[in-house]
């Protein structure tokens, strides 16, 4: 190639992603961006949960304080919200797996029949609008005595994390060889014991991420129990609602911190886990 | 050659029911008893509901009818109807946007490497892990007049009261919205884009193809039916979703997820609310169909 | 000690029979293999006498017991699967010692009996490994352990060697061969691969489309197979195809203006449709024309490196090829073949392997 055409990229716009240094360029640019659109907003959440003095327009607060932190923690509001959600979430998760994931080995390996309606059936909870899901709930609620009760709000919770699960679990169950529990029957193992000494443990990475993003969906859920939940089971996402609009800044700011701190933790728990197949299987893509 | 010299034997009864089919319904069956009180019949009452109309006559009675009265109030009432085009254009634009974003991150977490792609590929993830509420709460702080980014402004020089209103605007909900949509896109994406094999990409740079040919006449049309799960979900959640709007969003027009819960709970109009899902339910059926379908299709292969 | 048979057994997915009526008699200590293409119904064959199929006909009997709707872990059977099936969480120790813990064997029984077996398939010490440590030949050799240890009266192996490489397959086809012999132990064996049913097997049962064509010793199924199929499927044939007629106490093809000396066929009578076949090895090839020789036209020679095979075409009979030794030389003389040996099979079209 002459060195002059080299030299002019032409007409189309698109030679910069086939140049090694713009690509570099506009690939880090693009990363900044985005680390900047992500992170600073969390950030200045953070930087409110300190601020002891922060006069706008100043870009960092003048005085620091952790004076929210105590008063958050002694607000008995606030308290048992935490209580109340930490309550729910595992018992949101324990329900689920323990329905999901017979339903998951069912559709992955089983001969399930009306299979195909059956899978329909799994589908609608996603394809129904959820807020809408949400408002007849609780006018079924109200009729079966739910509305403003404990079981009310697990129940709810299971709507979302129940197809999540069983859409992971299908997955998972979908990618152990069979050959492995047969190798357990023939050599003489009950199908309950071949499933418990051979497939549940090579399974249970799946089971662990989707208890996981089950107990952190239970834990942020916060639409649906606002709708079911008030005025006696406010848990942590609902009442930070009324935190937003009491503009107490600074304490929303801490309770926000406060509650994004499970799912950070469990996020850097489980990054072994995290494989991003389960992720898109919660879509239903088995 | 056709195996005609063997007539096919008619196929005798199974020996008797199969075990592993019962099995299979036994462990499906809870799940599906749940389903039924939890999801099936509040759908059903949701539609039964809609095409319920309360009358109320002089003396302050009510009776109640089956008629479309409901249908044609949220048509013909104009705040209703603005709140149905404004859901579906936000939504639009949302998925738009969310897609363009994500589809970005996908390919070059695929095909890039080096520190920033790794640095990438730790940081997008980060929206999936907070919830919606304190999204919303930090982009409001964020975003808002007399916020952050306002302040940041003021502070190099741009004029007093120059900044746009985004919060309590249609420009805080698509934002917020493309903020939390981003991770679980590009997760998605990223799965789709890893099923396309590097020998096809390298074949295709073999024949002298650049990088965007590649990307226009390979790596786009194989991602096509994945993406557009992805984009049909997101629309779903966006349409139907409640806390982003609310916190958000302008009073007037409202999204239907924020109107449908003042119906409810400030009016008590389940009529109303009911109908509004429904109308949520039959904007979003086009690409619930198409969601659908797109798994069975999965499902058989 | 056990004896498998089975009885008239049929399996059907949908309308179409994966195995249609398949009885097969196993004696005592005898190695069967089950030999046929991808798509045949052996080893649908094969997991219906470990239990995990059940058939939709028939009986399947060990030792005269019906054992027909026991599911596989009531069954004295053991399975080597293709892919190995070791559980990978477990090490190769538990692997092996997990049935005999169902068994609620003593445990210092479990570490000796798995011990024993470990140095039975010559890998001993490694019980603490786990099976992604080892290599797919060792991997093998553990499953075979595995299977083994709990005493089965019939050893099942579906295409144990198809995940190894050439050199290693022919060593762990030994190998199972002699642990076969040292234990005794009926053994049914599926493959697709016809060198190991012939060096292996004591009968081999040749099966396409859910039946058993031919079930022999090698030297019946290479010398005298009883199907085209056969002849198609266990090394290689020349095809031709004819009609069958009976002269003067010979059987003759014919082809064309052309006719092959056959062998007798039964059942068949004068006039039938037959498809003529003969292996390149027994086609003798001449220098000069003689009676019942067919000139070949341009003849070419491909080199096997032990031997070479002589391809040609004949204007009535169509392509024929023989076996020569690497010494033989094309030259201006013409080259003639004397089919011998050919063997005709009266039968459907369809029959041909696709």
């Amino acid at each position: 190639m002459a060195a002059g055409a080299r030299a002019l990229p032409g007409v189309s716009l698109t030679w910069a992603i086939d140049d090694p240094r713009m690509r570099r360029l506009i690939l880090r640019l693009f990363v900044a961006g985005l680390a900047v659109f992500i992170g600073i907003p969390l950030l200045t959440l953070v930087l409110w949960s300190f601020a002891g003095e922060w006069f706008w327009p100043n870009v960092i607060p003048t005085q620091w304080t952790i004076r929210w932190y105590e008063q958050v923690f002694e607000n008995p509001r606030v308290v048992n919200a935490m209580v109340l959600s930490f309550t729910i979430a595992p018992v949101v998760t324990v329900l689920t797996a323990l329905i999901a994931i017979p339903a998951g080995y069912a559709f992955a390996r089983l001969n399930v029949p009306f299979r195909r309606v059956l899978l329909l059936l799994f589908l609608i909870p996603n394809a129904f609008p959820r807020i809408g899901l949400y408002v007849s709930l609780a006018v079924l609620y109200y009729q079966i005595n739910l509305i403003d009760t404990y079981w009310g709000v697990v129940f709810l919770h299971m709507i979302g994390t129940l197809v999540y699960m069983t859409w992971i679990t299908t997955a998972t169950f979908r990618s152990i060889d069979p050959h492995l529990e047969e190798a357990a029957r023939d050599a003489g193992a009950s199908p309950l014991r071949a499933f418990w000494s051979v497939v549940f443990p090579l399974a249970l990475p799946g089971i662990i991420v989707a208890s996981l993003f089950s107990f952190l969906a239970s834990l942020d859920e916060a639409q649906g129990t606002l709708i079911v939940g008030t005025p006696h089971f406010i848990t942590m996402p609902v009442l930070m609602y009324t935190l937003i609009s009491s503009f107490e800044r600074p304490v929303a700011a801490v309770f926000s911190v406060l509650l994004s701190l499970p799912s950070l933790v469990l996020l850097v728990a489980a990054q072994r886990y995290l494989r991003s197949e389960y992720v898109a299987a919660g879509l239903g893509r088995v | 050659m056709a195996s005609t010299t063997f007539a096919a034997p008619p196929r005798p009864r199974p020996r008797r029911l199969d075990r592993s089919r019962l099995a299979g319904l036994a462990l499906v069956a809870p799940s599906l008893l749940y389903l039924t009180v939890f999801v099936f019949i509040p759908v059903v009452k949701a539609i039964t509901t809609s095409f319920t109309v309360r009358d109320r006559d002089n003396a302050g009675n009510y009776s109640y009818r089956v008629g479309t009265d409901n249908y044609r109030a949220i048509f013909e009432t104009e705040t209703l109807r603005d709140n149905v085009i404004f859901t579906v254009l936000i939504a639009v634009i949302s998925v738009a946007i969310v897609f363009a974003l994500a589809y970005s991150i996908a390919l070059a977490l695929r095909f890039g490497k080096g520190p920033a792609v790794r640095f990438l590929s730790r940081i997008y993830v980060i929206p999936l892990f907070i919830p919606s509420v304190i999204a919303s709460y930090a982009m409001i702080t964020f975003l808002a007049n007399h916020g952050f980014v306002d302040g940041l402004l003021q502070r190099v020089g741009f004029p007093d009261e120059s900044f746009p209103r985004i919060v309590f605007d249609w420009k805080g909900i698509v934002i917020t919205q493309v903020w939390l949509s981003l991770p679980f896109m590009t997760v998605l994406l990223s799965s789709v884009l890893l099923e396309i094999s590097d020998t096809l990409v390298e074949s295709a740079r073999d024949v002298g193809a650049s990088s965007w040919q590649i990307f226009r006449h390979i790596v786009l049309p194989l991602s096509a039916p994945g993406a557009l799960i992805g984009i049909t979900f997101m629309f779903l959640g966006v349409v139907g979703g409640f806390t982003v709007p609310y916190l958000l969003g302008p009073n007037a027009p409202q999204m239907l997820g924020v109107s449908m819960v003042y119906y409810m709970t400030n009016y008590f109009e389940p009529y109303v609310a009911s109908t509004q899902a429904v109308v949520i339910f039959l904007l979003s059926l086009v690409a619930a169909i198409y969601y659908v379908r797109q798994q069975f299709k999965r499902e058989v292969r | 000690m056990a004896e498998v048979e089975l009885r008239g057994v049929s399996k059907y997915y949908k309308e179409v029979a994966a195995v249609s009526d398949v009885s097969l008699r196993i004696p005592d200590r005898e190695f069967v293999a089950l030999l046929g293409p991808s798509g045949c119904g052996k080893t649908t064959t094969l997991r219906m006498l470990a239990g995990f199929i059940r058939p939709d006909t028939g009986q399947i009997l060990i030792d005269g017991k019906d054992v027909t709707d026991l599911p596989p872990e009531r069954r004295p059977t053991a399975m080597v699967f293709q892919s190995y099936a070791l559980w990978p969480h477990m090490t190769v120790g538990e692997n092996i010692s997990f049935g005999l813990k169902l068994r609620k064997v003593p445990a210092a029984q479990i570490a000796e009996r798995a011990r024993a077996m470990l140095d039975v398939v010559r890998l001993p010490g490694v019980e603490h490994r786990f099976p992604s440590q080892l290599s797919g030949g060792q991997q093998q050799r553990v499953a075979l352990a595995r299977a083994l240890v709990l005493g089965p009266k019939i050893l099942l192996l579906d295409e144990p060697l198809s995940n190894l490489d050439a050199k290693l397959r022919v060593r762990m086809r030994d190998e199972i061969r002699r642990i076969q012999q040292e234990l005794q132990i009926t053994t049914v064996y599926v493959t697709h691969d016809q060198e190991e049913a012939l060096t292996m097997a004591d009968r081999i049962a040749v099966m396409n489309r859910g039946v058993i064509q031919q079930l022999g010793d090698a030297n019946d199924i290479y010398d005298r197979p009883a199907t085209s199929f056969v002849a198609d499927f266990i090394g290689q044939s020349n095809f031709f195809r004819g009609t069958l007629r009976r002269a003067n106490g010979v059987t003759w093809a014919h082809i064309g203006d052309e006719r092959v000396a056959v062998e007798p066929v039964d059942g068949a009578p004068d006039g039938a449709h037959v498809t003529v076949s003969t292996r390149p090895e027994v086609v003798e090839v001449v220098r000069a024309p003689e009676p019942g020789a067919f000139a070949l036209d341009d003849p070419r020679l491909v080199n096997f490196g032990a031997y070479q095979r002589l391809a040609g075409r004949h204007p009535t009979l169509g392509p024929i090829e023989a076996r020569v030794p690497k010494s033989f030389r094309l030259d201006a003389r013409p080259v003639y073949v004397k089919l011998t040996r050919a063997r005709a099979f009266a039968e459907p079209e369809a029959e041909m392997r696709d």
